[in-house]
């Protein structure tokens, strides 16, 4: 049996973090970000939902002044 | 470049025997634990630890949602972490889902683990759910996939090797259970120094 060759954990680069999160509220919410973040603060989408959960557990690595905040 | 049980063995001694900790070398011990085991060659987990207030965090890429295994289905495992050299590991949520499609909600899950610090309404903090179905029909109203079955919070380690086992899922190194048993070991030791440290 062959050993497989190491495979490094990735960090995401700001951009491409922006990139999945604006995506992934897209495709699986149909919302953008603002939106995203009015229902979790209104309890109207839970972080018990998983998909909720990941998105919104990425979302606490953008800087806080991100400008996917605002548009 | 070094073999997996030679870099699970440095990286379990500066995270666990040492103040050499952080949470790159932790996310990356996971890796090393998991490309070993079950993951599908190129499968990486994705982590970061800069949200400014000590959290850090690993999973699939959001786009990817999902991991795909060595046998073509797929696994759902997030962790949110704290460890840096001031504090020890902490881990106040974690999830470990096995699944036959690649939705991040799956309803096509075989198991899940989870854990979380804050358990929600009459949910056990680490539980196990079983999707499948009860033999005695009249035993509950409930389905069987939403029943949280209370258990103590199992290592990555024994899922790895539950997968493995009772899956039948072919592990990707041959010293699979040597390198698992090792780290495993190690974080016992650490976790248990930890716990006569706070006394």
């Amino acid at each position: 049996m062959l050993s497989m060759p190491l495979v490094q954990a990735e960090k995401p680069t700001v951009e491409e973090l922006r990139r999945d999160v604006l995506a992934a509220i897209r495709e699986e919410f149909d919302m953008t970000v603002p939106e995203f973040v009015k229902a979790l603060d209104s309890g109207r989408l839970s972080t018990e939902d998983d998909a909720v959960h990941d998105i919104a557990a990425w979302m606490r690595f953008l800087p806080k002044d991100d400008p996917i905040f605002r548009c | 470049m070094a073999k997996p049980f030679d870099a699970v063995k440095q990286l379990c001694k500066d995270l666990f025997e040492s103040d050499k900790g952080t949470p790159e070398g932790f996310s990356q011990l996971l890796q090393y634990l998991l490309s070993s085991t079950v993951l599908a060659p190129g499968q990486s987990l994705t982590w970061d630890d800069n949200d400014g207030e000590g959290n850090a965090y690993i999973s699939s890429r959001l786009r990817d949602k999902v991991f795909q295994l060595n046998n073509g289905q797929f696994l759902k495992f997030f962790m949110h972490f704290r460890f840096d050299r001031k504090t020890p590991l902490t881990i106040p949520k974690s999830c470990f889902q096995y699944q036959l499609d690649k939705q991040r909600h799956s309803k096509q899950f075989v198991f899940r683990y989870d854990y979380s610090v804050l358990s929600y309404a009459n949910h056990p903090p680490a539980h196990l759910q079983i999707n499948g179905k009860f033999n005695h029909a009249s035993i509950t109203n409930k389905q069987l996939s939403s029943i949280r079955f209370p258990v103590n919070r199992p290592s990555i380690e024994s899922m790895l090797r539950f997968l493995i086992n009772d899956f039948e899922l072919k592990p990707n190194n041959s010293q699979w259970a040597q390198l698992l048993t090792y780290s495993e070991d190690a974080f016992h030791r650490y976790q248990a120094k930890k716990r006569l440290e706070e006394k």
